[in-house]
């Protein structure tokens, strides 16, 4: 009993930081239609700054650094949609592609210059440098606060986009922009709060991450979490934030299950999934033949 | 009456081939233009000019003798005019109730903030409900948009586009897609729904004489993208050029 609950746990907490940059990438696709490459970009800068703020320390500052590192990585995506994305919206999907990875390794060069290649690492907040006993089963606190942080961010985007008049007008955008347009909704400006929210999101994953995880630039495009945030986004549906959440969570508990069974066949259960889902359901658990952003309601 | 909207000198190339060719028009306050023509003749073009969907090459878009000309269709539309498009657009996905509820919260809606949540508006949330009412929808409101009716699809954009209070409403082809008798019934509703609210200017481009007839107090004939005749629409009806242009097409 004690092993399913660690092992639930522990797949809990692999698949929360997942979902959280998937849930990004998935809102920017579903809402501007293109795939963000330079995702992984934001992620890298969100974990960089915590390492520039905070060491250890207390719960408080710690939180105060995930959200310094949101709002910087905010900024340089805000910065990023308006310079190059603006670019890329109309172009295809291969121009859009190259010009979103020519971003993603701008980034990636940019975070070398600031930080090094020195791998980097940050220590737990004082108060969740522990473990608890649930069931029989040790399951570290930060594991559980970072499951925490996921259900509210799962809340918040869910009453964001269906609750709020911003959520409205995301939606109607996601639709389709003429009408939006049309209906004196400001497309280019709902289109870079919607990219504001998506690189918030990862640069607060790679925040979220940072004391778990070592940094270096490899975590652009880490097989811990850049690469498996791609599969979700496919496997729960293209533009589904619901599905991003359902397949982080079902993704990381199989990873978690297989790590446990099978050590070395770690890693394959993403590749696997997602072949299976490219074969039988190409669209995914929500997606549907339209593009635009799907929220449960 | 002062006009409202001013088109001068305006012009649209696409890759340097005419659509639109130096077109002067004024539109009164409170007036009612039809713009026809046939296929090919720029009237859509020149919709979408006026609508702000594109830029003329050339001229000047006025509205109250305010330069607009590089005001995209949102500013537009904020500023009090909204439109109809020809094949209706709406949000598939939302019910009937939603989709006028958003027309009703966008538009030119001041004090509405980004995060306000969509129950604590509920002075927006009456408007829908009376238009709806008026635009006899209520019956419909739980219905999700994409499952309705071609006849349902058009009087919801049209019920989403008077529920902003526009200054000025751009109808595109009303009657598009629907049946003889379908198409009669819309317009007498049309009618109706817009007599209720005699301050609006209303632009609209349509093939069928009777919705002209029924609608419009000024017709405009566009030919080559250009405008070839002007005047009532018994005159325009009535005159050779019409029917030369229209030969065929069962204008007269």
């Amino acid at each position: 009993m004690n092993d399913i609950i660690s092992v639930l746990v522990a797949g809990l907490a692999q698949g929360v930081p997942i979902f959280i940059v998937a849930s990004g990438l998935t809102l920017i696709y579903g809402v501007l239609h293109v795939l963000n490459f330079a995702h992984g970009g934001f992620f890298l800068i969100g974990a960089f700054l915590v390492t520039s703020t905070i060491q250890g320390g207390s719960l408080a500052a710690f939180l105060g650094s995930v959200l310094v590192a949101g709002a910087g990585v905010m900024v340089v995506g805000v910065v990023s949609e308006l310079l190059v994305f603006r670019q890329l919206y109309k172009a295809g999907s291969t121009v859009s592609f190259l010009g979103a990875f020519a971003l993603f390794l701008a980034l990636v060069g940019l975070a070398i210059s600031v930080w090094g290649t020195n791998p980097r690492t940050v220590d737990y907040p004082d108060a969740l440098d522990g473990s608890f006993s649930l069931l029989g089963a040790r399951i570290g606190q930060y594991e559980a606060a970072m499951i925490v942080m996921g259900v509210f961010i799962a809340i918040g985007l869910w009453v964001l986009l269906t609750k709020t008049s911003l959520g409205t007008r995301v939606r109607a955008v996601s639709h389709d922009r003429t009408m939006a347009s049309a209906l004196g909704i400001r497309v280019g400006r709902v289109s870079t709060t919607v990219f504001a929210i998506g690189a918030f999101l990862a640069g607060v994953a790679g925040a979220l991450i940072s004391p778990v995880s070592s940094i270096d630039e490899g975590l652009a495009l880490s097989t811990d979490y850049m690469l498996p945030a791609f599969i979700v986004i496919i496997v729960g549906g293209l533009g589904s934030v619901p599905g991003a959440l359902v397949a982080a969570l079902a993704l990381g508990i199989i990873e978690s299950v297989i790590f446990k069974v099978a050590p070395s066949l770690s890693g394959f259960s993403y590749y696997l999934v997602v072949a299976l889902f490219l074969m039988f359901r190409p669209q995914g658990i929500f997606g549907s033949a339209s593009r635009s952003i799907q929220m449960a309601r | 009456m002062s006009a409202i909207l001013q088109l001068e000198n305006v012009s649209k190339s696409y890759d340097g081939v005419p659509a639109v060719r130096a077109v002067d028009l004024q539109v009164a306050d409170g007036e009612r233009l039809a713009i026809i023509g046939p296929n090919g003749a720029g009237k859509s073009t020149l919709f979408g000019t006026i609508a702000g969907e594109h830029r003329p090459t050339t001229g000047r878009v006025l509205v109250n003798g305010r330069d607009v000309t590089k005001h995209r269709s949102s500013t537009r539309a904020v500023a009090g005019m909204s439109r109809t498009f020809q094949v209706a657009r709406l949000m598939s996905t939302m019910t009937v109730r939603e989709n006028v509820f958003l027309a009703a919260l966008t538009g030119g809606r001041r004090g509405v903030r980004w995060w306000d949540t969509l129950r604590s508006h509920r002075e927006v949330w009456d408007e829908t409900d009376l238009a709806l009412a008026d635009a006899g929808l209520l019956e419909l409101s739980d219905t999700v948009a994409s499952s309705l009716a071609q006849g349902a699809r058009k009087t919801l954009e049209m019920a989403m586009a008077v529920v902003q209070r526009p200054a000025i409403l751009l109808l595109d082809e009303p009657t598009a897609g629907m049946g003889y008798e379908d198409a009669r019934a819309a317009t007498a509703q049309l009618k109706a729904l817009l007599d209720q609210r005699r301050d609006m200017t209303i632009i609209l481009t349509a093939h069928d004489m009777e919705v002209i007839h029924s609608l419009a107090e000024r017709v405009v004939l566009m030919a080559n993208g250009e405008v070839v005749l002007e005047g009532t629409p018994d005159y325009v009806a009535r005159h050779e050029t019409t029917k030369t242009l229209y030969l065929g097409q069962g204008a007269s």
